[in-house]
């Protein structure tokens, strides 16, 4: 190790109810990137809050290169030279690129915003780490990847000596995330200092020096790269031995359960989303859906939901045409769905855990009669699920909020899968989850598909897709442009996406 | 054909729009910080008699100057009041919309008792008034439109409050925090001071709105309880109707103080006089759902925010 930069002993930090950090020690050296793994709820991001001066700690202390230093505040943080990127994007939805990279460190005279020093100082920046972005777009109408890229400006400009990326790839599609990989050797080339939290171990193998691993709320252990491997790493993390096969049953496609032919929709900024779409699912298969972020899968998925209308183009389940149907009936038709943007359309982030739970199936004569609903049972349910897929949460009362990201997840996953649906839509199932709940939840699908049920399984994780698709779709520009059976390699999707990319 | 009326009714009108519009220039400042001060109408009236009271203290002294000592006195308490008002709700955590409401029973009560000793029980004024910029006569016999500083003042404003929102520091933190508070935390901004400053910026401005109601040339104000709750709840409205944006928070006001001016100008009989009274209410309400159909409010507004 170099240098040390940064160290952080003895943290602890209670929630009502949940001991988040329980005495956390890290040691981070001067231009390295130390990796933190840990499943979900370990304590990650509570770790980096307290650091960057969200939230307090209860104990500890925390020096800067050998000095002691007190972080009230995340004005003292990015005073100390530390820079956060938050694993729920920070940016204001109004404010242009440029306003959202200066706010809160604005050149200025007499309090007017200096904007040509502004422009200036920003452009200098992107040239420096290879973050190509307009900078007079608003924020709210920038692809994730880009928001991400604005989060990373924002600290530098700040003049972040130390940047901490909370999953930062959990939103990025392999090849953002490769930009990503090489800003960051950028940046550690010139001196800075890279904390990168991430479940992909891949990741962790790819780009860190060193890797800590936590596990509910404790240090397992911290380990140079060079002496990590999967396995290692894997059960440090789950303390237990993880898997990667899946036992697909054989292949027998059954009745038609979802057709899309020639769809079109119109995106938010009008330009034509989905360009003349077919293809169809079958009971007993997964459909997988790759392509780039941005080519029309969030669209696709809105329209099949009823949350978007088409503009042209039909859409049918088994036999009925759903075009026009609003969403409430398209659930009835015995439809589950993962939304993409878990705190959007996933959950109700002020309700409780056993609240969320029961969303959308409060339908259900289980849970409600004659409108009035039967907590007992809902509290049941809730529990069930709470434990079926171990999401760790100090109880089903806590509001969604509270809990770590990929717990968040794990309780909308669940909610879906519980119904066994004909069809799952699941786009983007596992963003976020530790490898042992990936593991869990592709594990579901796949035992859905062997159950005669059909999937359509959205994801920008190319590896997911791989892995669990019987056909693959390519989409591109909102078309198909591709399609691929089970056994094909990552090189021949690679390649399908690349020569369009070449045109 | 007599164009006097419409003459008449832009005079009257635009008279009518100078206290709302002022206020709502200020209550737009706030609300783009995400806090929603339903105690305008305290904000508003407090200073209006701070105006008044100033303005008497300072005739014997300064003569005709004093009124503007009231213009002083009045922006002074109308940002002291909001201050307290912001502070309760951002650092003590009282509900936004429980403290307005305070402020607006407390303001109700001192009201009356300034009253009468502000005016005279035929409603004229002791004290002295602002006086006119310049007037304008012959556009119609008789007739003298004098145009007070106030006015100017209403106009220039939306161009000053765009700039100040727009390109200064503050301004930036002000949208910021007002669209996502946890982000502009993150970003080093302290979203408490921010918002506190931008409620007692806007105080300043409801308190001179409420000083146009008592140190004006204008007597058309005597400004009880009536007079001065229509400005500051249409000035409330308008903010919402022109969509947080200075110029339309302008128009809406101008068009809310004509509305206002149909029945004095028209001399409608008593009959029909309710329905005219009415009408600017009418107004307001078909104007918010027109305007609430493409509105974006700040998505903080209202909602507290309290650091974990
Ligand atoms: N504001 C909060 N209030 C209550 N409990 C909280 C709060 N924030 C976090 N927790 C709890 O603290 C624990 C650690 O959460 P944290 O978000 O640090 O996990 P994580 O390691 O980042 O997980 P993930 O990989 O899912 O993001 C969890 O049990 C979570 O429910
Ligand atoms: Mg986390």
């Amino acid at each position: 190790m170099n240098e040390t930069m940064l160290r952080m002993a003895g943290i602890r930090k209670t929630f009502p109810g949940v001991v988040a950090l329980d005495g956390v020690d890290l040691t981070v050296g001067q231009g390295e990137v130390m990796g933190i793994l840990g499943e979900n709820g370990a304590g990650k991001s509570t770790l980096m809050n307290i650091l960057y001066g969200l939230y307090t700690m209860d104990a500890g202390t925390i020096e800067m290169q050998g000095k002691k230093v007190h972080i009230r505040n995340s004005a003292d943080a990015i005073g100390l030279g530390l820079g956060m990127v938050h694993q729920a994007f920070t940016l204001v939805p109004n404010l242009t690129v440029m306003e959202n990279i200066i706010l809160g460190s604005e050149p200025s005279r007499a309090g007017v915003v200096d904007r040509g020093r502004a422009r200036a100082q920003v452009l200098a920046l992107v040239k420096q780490v290879g973050l190509d972005i307009d900078l007079d777009t608003m924020a709210e109408d920038l692809p994730t990847g880009f928001k991400q890229r604005v989060e990373i400006l924002k600290a530098l400009h700040r003049g972040a000596k130390v940047l901490i990326l909370d999953e930062p790839t959990a939103v990025l599609t392999p090849i953002e995330a490769e930009e990503l990989f090489k800003s960051v050797r950028r940046l550690t080339q010139g001196g800075s200092t890279v904390i990168f939290i991430t479940h992909k171990l891949k990741e962790v193998m790819a780009i860190t020096n060193r890797i800590t691993i936590m596990r509910r709320g404790k240090v397992v252990t911290t380990l140079d790269t060079k002496d990590a491997n999967f396995d290692v790493l894997a059960n440090a993390m789950v303390g237990r031995q993880v898997q990667r096969k899946f036992n697909f049953g054989p292949y027998k496609p059954g009745e038609l359960l979802l057709q899309v032919e020639g769809l079109r929709a119109a995106s938010k900024h009008k330009t034509e989303a989905l360009d003349g779409l077919s293809f169809s699912v079958n009971a007993g298969e997964i459909v997988g859906v790759a392509g780039v972020e941005g080519n029309g899968q969030t669209e696709l998925v809105e329209c099949i939901m009823g949350l978007m209308k088409p503009t042209g183009g039909a859409i049918r389940l088994g036999t009925k045409l759903i075009n026009k149907l609003p969403t409430s009936e398209v659930l009835k038709l015995s439809v589950g769905h993962v939304p993409e943007d878990r705190a959007l359309n996933g959950l109700i982030l002020d309700f409780s855990v056993a609240e969320n739970v029961v969303l959308g199936a409060t339908e259900s004569t289980d849970f409600s009669r004659r409108g009035v609903m039967a907590p007992r049972k809902i509290r049941d349910f809730a529990r069930k699920i709470v434990k079926l897929f171990n999401v760790s949460a100090a109880g089903i009362d806590v509001k969604a909020r509270n809990l770590s990201g990929g717990n968040q997840q794990k309780i909308i996953v669940g909610r879906e899968l519980a119904g066994q649906p004909h069809l799952l839509i699941a786009h983007q199932p596992t963003r976020g989850l530790d490898v042992a709940s990936t593991e869990y939840i592709q594990s579901l699908l796949v035992d859905s598909r062997n159950a005669g049920r059909g999937v359509l399984l959205v994801s920008a994780d190319f590896d997911e897709i791989l892995d669990l698709s019987d056909r693959i779709l390519v989409l591109y520009e909102g078309k198909i442009i591709g399609e691929l059976n089970r056994g094909a390699g990552i090189g021949e999707l690679g390649r399908l996406l690349g020569g369009i990319a070449a045109k | 054909m007599d164009l006097t009326w419409l003459i008449l009714l832009a005079a009257f009108g635009l008279e009518n729009a100078v206290p709302i519009g002022l206020a709502a220039q200020g209550e737009l400042i706030t609300e783009k910080s995400g806090i929603l001060n339903i105690g305008i109408y305290g904000g508003m009236a407090i200073p209006a008699f701070a105006a008044a009271a100033a303005d008497l203290a300072f005739g014997p002294v300064l003569g005709g100057g004093s009124a503007y000592m009231g213009l002083l006195a009045a922006m002074a308490t109308g940002a002291g009041l909001n201050f307290v008002f912001a502070y309760l709700s951002t650092k003590i955590h009282i509900d936004q919309v429980i403290a307005g409401i305070g402020i607006n029973i407390f303001a109700v009560g001192i009201t009356a008792v300034f009253l009468q000793r502000y005016y005279t029980v035929d409603g004229t004024p002791n004290g002295n008034t602002v006086a006119p910029l310049f007037s304008i006569t012959g556009l119609a016999q008789n007739l003298r439109i004098s145009i007070s500083p106030l006015m100017a003042a209403m106009f220039l404003l939306p161009i000053l409050v765009y700039l100040f929102l727009g390109r200064t520091k503050l301004g930036l933190h002000i949208r910021a925090v007002g669209e996502n508070p946890k982000a502009a935390e993150a970003a080093g901004v302290d979203v408490a001071w921010v918002r506190i400053a931008a409620t007692a910026i806007g105080g300043m401005l409801l308190g001179l709105g409420g000083a146009y109601l008592t140190v004006d040339f204008n007597p058309n104000f005597v400004p009880d309880y009536a007079q001065a709750i229509f400005p500051a709840f249409i000035a409330l409205a308008a903010v919402i109707a022109g969509g947080w944006k200075p110029g339309y928070v302008l128009a809406v006001s101008i068009l809310f103080g004509v509305t206002e001016a149909l029945r004095p100008v028209l001399a409608v009989s008593s009959a029909q006089g309710y329905l005219f009274t009415t009408l600017p209410y009418i107004v307001t309400v078909i104007v918010l759902g027109i305007a609430s159909k493409r509105l974006r409010p700040p998505a903080a507004l209202a909602l507290p925010y309290k650091k974990e």
